[in-house]
């Protein structure tokens, strides 16, 4: 078979034409055999034909060493040995060309591998690469966490635009990361218009720094002329014999006196020397104390300027709330008092004196006074409430108590803390002490001496007075000789008059009588209240006095009730709510004032009383009982259809008439 | 300093005889004009703003008290201390004089004069004015102890019904005769044609109507044609004309001294210095009684047109003002 085949190639061999191209068309003819057949194939045949090869050649040899060898059978031998040779030839160049195809397969085989490996190498150092960049991508942390944001709440609030944020994020509208960014937009705007602020703040301040330094050079450069001008005063100051002007100084402790007490202080003090009054002004307090207070309420003065600039501005409320745990600590230290205080003692007869002190609320920015006093020979009950120290200086002006405080922003800062003025422990914070130190309660900010420079003389001038009305009243109130003092102006007086005794306001609203001075607002809480019983023969007249804090000016207030023996000798008790002439008595003495131009203020009461006195005996002897005969000089009894009693005392030549009004 | 409108009194009060406005005179001299009409309806209406029906004064000459006072035709007639004084009503009554609160001066069309009798200083009080309207005959209860009949045309003096022996605390006219009472005790009853009094009644002579601890006086009367009713410092009692004899002595009223008095359509009132102001039967019984803010009433007046209003004014700033007299409908002057 094979040899058929191998046979078969010449004729196609023989096919080709051209001659010129015969050994390229071979050559490609035996390339394309080579791929075709089959190469195990060819090296069996390879093998058998190298057999044969063999046996061919054996059997010449055998023929040859023969004697006579046959030449026929020599050339048989001959053409099969030359037909295997090309046989082997043919395949030998079939193997070559095999052999060369493979190896160019094989080269390029290898180069493609070559490629491939290098592909690898390269995509493993990407895979490295790209690794390490992502762990260094997840190793990365943004700084944004460490920015101190607005509460979400209070973003939500205040964030352009009005959106819920905290809703659209719980829908699902708005993811948490969207929601951070727009949180960081709005800090990073606040903090740029914030810091625009703090420009403009240092601005003004290198402003005012400069301005300070131009004043202080003015005043440097005044400081030489002021010298000058001493000196040339000198001599005209001793030919007038007048001590040369030495500069004033107050110990350091004055310049250590919160700006309002230091008001005061300066200003009682030239007061005092202008007028040569009898009291004298200290401070009192720890030095040390105070400086230490001084440098921690810069401090302290530094926060309240925050929150005074917060305020306004709620957007920062987020500070705030920060502070909220050492508010409970504030509430405390809002009743906290400056540890200097300001003593202005009056000196009075019999070397009494009259302590006031004054002291400043630091957080209420307020001034409180309290009075102590070494009041002597004062024994009855009356005297000690007239005297109270609690109660002496109330309404030394229309209307100033001392209840609440008068500075206006006051009232939410004690509302919310729950603290009231203890008026025992800190004093009253009394208008005229604000006004005295500078302060208008209207207008809280600072302290200006001018307000204290117009208000000082007005207030230590009512302060001397009500003092001296106080003695007055006291001995007034001693005072029991009714009855030689009427009896010279023609009158005689035979009632018996029971010491005053103090009364409570209690007491006095539970009084029939009293109550509806009480609704029409004539006595209030902060009088005075007094009790006295003036007996007339039978009849009983019970006597109620309120004295206003502002006495004398406010005329002091009766309410009165009559006890009468009847006939069937019960008592008929009667008073201005039963009684017509009862009522009349008390509109005598409470609205009838005799105005008198030289009255004396110490005579007042007891011309008062004497003349209440007076008038309820002219009541009774005109009662028409008959235990009471007139004493009196009386035109006609009663009149009209009031029936009413004369109570009008007209001086006649021959004594005192009662008269109708 | 207490404020003196505290211890106002007022004692007399009349209508003007359009109706809408009451007047007041109190002791201070101070003529007070309300308009009723006003009042009344703010009651009904609260939200109106009546600015313009709020009330406003006057000041009597010298501040002398307002004693009594007689609603005239033209003419408010005030009686005073020691003079009578007739206002026209123009000058008392416009709506304009609401808007300021001024108290302005009274200004007086005519006055007539009450002499003080010789050797005395007594000014004398007009306690007590009736005006005839038909023969404009003025009669006044003064404190001269004696009634005056003023011819008001002229001004004189008729008559002066001369017989008490102290002051005269309220008269009452009923046709031709004339009741006064007194502060004597008594009650006169005067027959205006043979000007003398006809008989005389002193409650106190009996036992059952005195009261000793507040005296024998009377101060008040009313008349009608077979009934007296008179009270004081006694008892209230009803009496009856033709026999002048007590009818009935009220023990049920409570009071220490009766001022106020009247008779109208078969029912009995009675005020005075009581805690109530009473209505009360022929018998002992009390058909009502009404709270009163003044200590005592001096003064109770009423009309029915254009509206039924009753009147109480005493010892007190506060007018009661009754639509209906079972119960106080407000309160004025407050």
């Amino acid at each position: 078979m094979n040899e058929k085949i191998l046979q078969n190639k010449p004729t196609i061999i023989r096919n080709k034409e051209p001659e010129i191209d015969l050994y390229t068309a071979v050559a490609k003819y035996e390339e394309k055999q080579a791929i075709n057949r089959d190469e195990n194939c060819d090296s069996a045949i390879y093998f058998n034909t190298l057999h044969k090869w063999q046996d061919v050649m054996k059997w010449n040899f055998e023929l040859k060493n023969k004697e006579n060898p046959p030449i026929e059978k020599i050339e048989e031998y001959k053409n099969d040995a030359i037909h295997f040779f090309l046989i082997l030839k043919k395949l030998n160049r079939l193997d070559k060309i095999r052999s060369k195809q493979k190896k160019d397969l094989l080269n390029k085989k290898k180069q493609e591998i070559d490629s491939k490996h290098l592909q690898q190498e390269n995509l493993l150092n990407e895979l490295f690469y790209l690794k390490k960049e992502i762990s260094k991508c997840l190793q990365y942390k943004s700084s944004d966490c460490d920015i101190d944001l607005v509460p979400l709440d209070v973003f939500n609030r205040e964030s352009p635009g009005s959106i819920d944020y905290i809703d659209n994020l719980q829908k699902g509208l708005i993811s948490d990361h969207d929601l951070h960014v727009k949180r960081l937009q709005w800090e990073l705007e606040q903090r740029q218009t914030q810091q625009k602020q703090c420009d403009e703040v240092e601005k003004s301040k290198e402003i005012i720094l400069s301005e300070i330094q131009e004043e202080s050079r003015i005043l440097q450069s005044i400081l030489p002329m002021l010298k000058d001008i001493r000196s040339a005063a000198q001599p005209l100051q001793q030919s007038f014999g007048l001590a040369p002007c030495q500069a004033r100084s107050y110990a350091d402790i004055v310049n250590l006196l919160p700006k309002p007490l230091y008001y005061l202080y300066i200003q009682t003090d030239a007061y005092r020397e202008a007028c040569k009054s009898k009291f004298t002004v200290l401070t009192n307090g720890d030095e040390e104390e105070a400086r230490r207070f001084d440098s921690n309420k810069n401090n302290v003065v530094d926060t309240n300027s925050d929150e005074e600039i917060d305020a306004p501005k709620p957007k920062k409320r987020h500070h705030k709330k920060s502070r909220t745990d050492t508010k409970s600590v504030q509430q405390k230290s809002l009743l906290s008092k400056h540890p200097l205080s300001v003593k202005l003692t009056l000196n009075l007869k019999n070397n009494t004196l009259f302590v006031m002190e004054f002291f400043y609320l630091v957080n209420l920015n307020l001034i409180t006074v309290t009075v102590s006093s070494s009041w002597s020979g004062f024994s009855s009950s009356y005297s000690r409430e007239l005297l109270s120290p609690s109660s002496i200086l109330d309404a030394l002006f229309p209307g100033d108590n001392g209840k609440e405080s008068p500075q206006i922003v006051n009232f939410h800062q004690l509302e919310e803390a729950k603290t009231e003025l203890n008026t025992l422990d800190v004093g009253k914070p009394y208008i005229w002490a604000q006004s005295i130190c500078g302060f208008d309660f209207l207008n809280p900010s600072s302290p200006d001496f001018l307000i204290s420079r117009n208000h000082i003389a007005q207030v230590l001038k009512a302060i001397n007075n009500r003092l001296k009305t106080r003695l007055s009243l006291i001995t007034q109130l001693d005072c029991s000789d009714l009855e030689r003092r009427f009896s010279i102006n023609g009158v005689n007086l035979t009632s018996v008059l029971s010491p005053w005794n103090t009364m409570t306001w209690d007491n006095f609203n539970k009084l029939e009588y009293c109550i509806p001075h009480v609704e029409f607002g004539t006595v209030t809480e902060n009088d005075l209240l007094f009790k006295r019983v003036v007996n007339y023969k039978t009849a009983t007249l019970t006597v109620v006095m309120a004295i206003k804090c502002d006495y004398p000016k406010s005329k002091p207030i009766f309410a009165l009730q009559l006890n009468i023996p009847t006939i069937n000798e019960g008592i008929s008790v009667l008073n201005s709510t039963n009684n017509n002439s009862v009522r009349e008595l008390e509109r005598e003495i409470n609205i009838f004032h005799e105005e008198v131009e030289d009255k004396n203020i110490n005579e007042m009461l007891i011309d008062l009383i004497g003349r209440l006195v007076v008038c309820f005996e002219v009541m009774m002897e005109t009662w028409g009982h008959t235990d009471f005969p007139k004493t009196k000089t009386i035109l006609y009894n009663i009149r009209g259809r009031t029936r009413s009693h004369p109570f009008k005392a007209v001086k006649h030549h021959s004594g005192i008439i009662f008269e109708h009004r | 300093m207490v404020d003196s409108k505290y211890y106002t009194t007022i004692l007399s009060q009349t209508f003007s005889p359009c109706g809408n406005y009451l007047i007041t005179g109190n002791n201070y001299g101070i003529l007070m004009v309300y308009n009723l009409k006003n009042e009344l309806q703010s009651m009904d209406v609260q939200d109106q703003n009546l600015s313009s029906g709020r009330s406003y004064g006057f000041e009597m000459i010298r501040k002398i008290q307002i004693n009594s006072m007689e609603s005239g035709e033209k003419f408010l007639i005030i009686g005073g201390v020691g003079l009578i004084v007739g206002v026209d009503w123009d000058t008392i009554i416009d709506n304009n004089f609401g808007e300021n609160s001024k108290i302005e001066p009274l200004s007086i069309s005519w006055s007539i004069n009450i002499p003080s009798p010789k050797d005395s200083m007594l000014s004398i009080d007009v306690n007590c004015l009736i005006l005839n309207r038909e023969d404009n005959v003025l009669y006044a209860g003064c404190g001269d102890n004696t009634v005056y009949a003023f011819n008001l045309e002229c001004g004189d003096v008729i008559h002066k019904f001369e017989g008490h022996s102290d002051y005269i605390h309220s008269i009452d006219k009923l046709d031709d005769t004339i009741a006064s009472a007194s502060e004597d005790g008594s009650v006169l009853f005067w027959d205006i044609r043979t000007k003398e009094y006809s008989s005389k009644i002193i409650p106190s002579n009996n036992p059952a109507i005195k009261r000793p601890d507040l005296g024998n006086w009377i101060g008040s009367v009313t008349i009608t044609k077979d009934w007296m009713l008179c009270g004081g410092g006694s008892k209230l009692s009803l009496w009856n004309r033709s026999m002048a004899a007590p009818m009935t002595v009220y023990e049920c009223v409570e009071d220490s001294g009766i001022h106020v008095t009247k008779l109208m359509d078969e029912t009995l009132y009675a005020g005075g210095c009581s805690k109530y102001f009473y209505q009360l039967s022929f018998t002992d019984e009390i058909l009502c009684k009404i709270e009163t803010s003044p200590v005592t009433v001096y003064s109770c007046v009423n009309q029915e047109n254009p509206f039924k209003v009753t009147c109480l004014a005493g010892s007190s700033h506060k007018i009661d003002i009754c639509t209906n007299l079972n119960y106080k409908m407000t309160t004025l002057g407050v």
